[in-house]
């Protein structure tokens, strides 16, 4: 190929320039191939974080902001608790009415019929509880007579036995406001869950008419603590009890009630007589250490 | 290129290493000036045939590149069954070769195209492509250069290697056996279908009356 397309292409051999810094070009790649091969170290954990941290500084702290007001949102929801609950049933103030607020407040109600309650009741803690209310309907004028209806204080504000609307059924009823008074929340609590032990108790064991003298000290309880409420708010308390007294029954418990007759029992043919104990607590708090013996 | 030609002594100017000897001085005396010398003595050839097979400037000078620092790693184990510059080109071509597939993966042959009928839009797209290469003398143009550098573009890929090979690297037919791993008789035939390609090209692009 010795014609002029033959020259014209041994020319091209070495047309195309080099680049003057090819040779450190080649120099460069080659230690940068030869440098070790950085391998994340165990202790270098916190340069990866800080750099997470830094390349994502605005999801981090959107993060951050949400969760201190989170936090901030529960510590003022506990803190301002008091202040948000109903006040203490007011003189002539009828039970239902406050009973039916509970009910659109999204009060807890408990409605134990066994002896959950039981189970329960050691474990309620109520420190925080600024009202109780306890609805306790026995099932039987012998009930009340015989075990709580000798207590004077108790008889005294019982429903009366001509409710009228039931006659086997009556229903002695305890509402018990604390108003925040000198009788701590705590003491009213462990009143309240000695009285729903015992009646529980009683219905599973199948003993309720053996029981009645075991009722006793527990509306003795309920008597002394009454009494020694704080006597500013007595009056007012008492009132209250009166006239919640005045609703009939059926009404009284805003037809939660699940009146029996005779004959038809849970656990006990003897007994033949159904306990329901409803507690209305505001606000709820039933989580937390056992209450102080 | 013999290997004798160099432009730069290791050690002593006026007696400059063959190729051998600079082998042997970054093998046994780990003298890393010896590979650089290499590096300058051959970097046109390899960047040219780069250039020449790739068509392209960049992608030729990071195949180089790429060659260069294989000959680094893999100098200390070089047993001179061949020459260096042999060898080089062993390696230059597998290197480009990969480097061909690997943008033909890519689909990035839009200019560096190696398909024979995508080259004259890369060349209008890349007018860098000839203004960056220099003619040799006022006997070859750039735009004879180009010219050419389109046609063996169009070559068939086979014949394109290895007519680079023999026209313009100037090697011979046992130095292009071994670097393609063909036996001599094929490598002839294929330079001969090959030449043949190249004028059938130049005169359809209008230019094949210059060479008659």
């Amino acid at each position: 190929m010795s014609d002029p397309l033959e020259n014209d292409l041994r020319k091209m051999k070495t047309r195309v320039p080099v680049p003057p810094d090819f040779l450190a070009r080649v120099r460069e790649q080659i230690a940068r191939e030869e440098e070790p091969e950085k391998i994340p170290q165990p202790s270098s954990w916190w340069h990866g974080w800080s750099d997470f941290l830094f390349q994502n500084t605005f999801a981090v702290s959107s993060l951050a902001a949400l969760l201190i007001f989170g936090v901030a949102t529960v510590i003022w929801w506990q803190m301002d608790r008091p202040q948000r609950v109903s006040p203490p049933l007011a003189a002539g103030q009828s039970l239902q009415k406050v009973m039916d607020q509970k009910s659109e407040q999204s009060s807890v109600a408990l409605t134990k019929t066994d002896s959950s309650i039981e189970k329960m009741a050691p474990n309620r803690r109520m420190v925080t509880v600024d009202e109780v209310i306890v609805t306790i309907e026995l099932a039987g004028n012998e009930m009340r007579d015989e075990s709580m209806g000798a207590d004077s204080t108790l008889a005294e504000i019982s429903v009366p036995s001509d409710g009228g609307v039931k006659p086997e059924v009556d229903t002695v009823t305890a509402a018990i406001p604390v108003f925040q008074s000198k009788v701590s929340s705590e003491e009213t609590v462990r009143i309240v869950e000695q009285m729903a032990r015992k009646y529980s108790s009683a219905l599973v064991e199948g003993k309720l008419a053996e029981k009645r003298s075991d009722l006793k000290p527990v509306g003795d309880s309920l008597k002394t603590m009454i009494i020694e409420i704080d006597p500013a708010k007595k009056e007012a308390f008492l009132a209250a009890l009166s006239n919640s007294l005045q609703i009939a029954p059926q009404n009284l418990v805003g037809g939660t009630v699940s009146s029996t007759s005779g004959g038809e029992t849970l656990q006990d043919t003897n007994a033949s007589r159904k306990v329901q104990i409803q507690i209305l607590i505001t606000p709820p708090n039933l989580i937390g250490a056992p209450p102080k013996k | 290129m013999d290997g004798t030609n160099s432009s730069g002594p290791v050690s002593d100017p006026t007696e400059p290493m063959i190729d051998s000897e600079l082998v042997r001085a970054f093998q046994k005396e780990a003298r890393e000036e010896a590979f650089d010398e290499l590096v300058r003595r051959y970097q046109s050839l390899v960047i040219n045939m780069a250039y020449q097979m790739l068509q392209n400037h960049d992608e030729a000078v990071e195949a180089a590149q790429d060659v260069f620092v294989k000959v680094y790693h893999a100098l200390p184990q070089f047993e001179e069954r061949s020459s260096f510059k042999t060898w080089l080109y062993t390696i230059t071509r597998r290197v480009v070769l990969n480097r061909i597939r690997h943008l033909a993966s890519r689909k990035a042959s839009a200019h560096v195209s190696l398909q024979h009928e995508d080259y004259g839009e890369a060349l209008a797209a890349r007018p860098e492509l000839t203004s960056t290469v220099q003619p040799d003398h006022e006997l070859m143009s750039a735009e004879r250069f180009g010219q050419l550098t389109g046609a063996i573009g169009k070559l068939d890929p086979d014949h394109r290697e290895i007519l680079i090979l023999r026209e313009i690297q100037e090697l011979s037919y046992d130095e292009i056996a071994v670097i393609t791993g063909l036996n001599v008789g094929t490598v002839k035939s294929r330079i001969s279908r090959a030449r043949e390609e190249l004028k059938t090209i130049l005169k359809r692009l209008g230019i094949g009356a210059k060479y008659e």
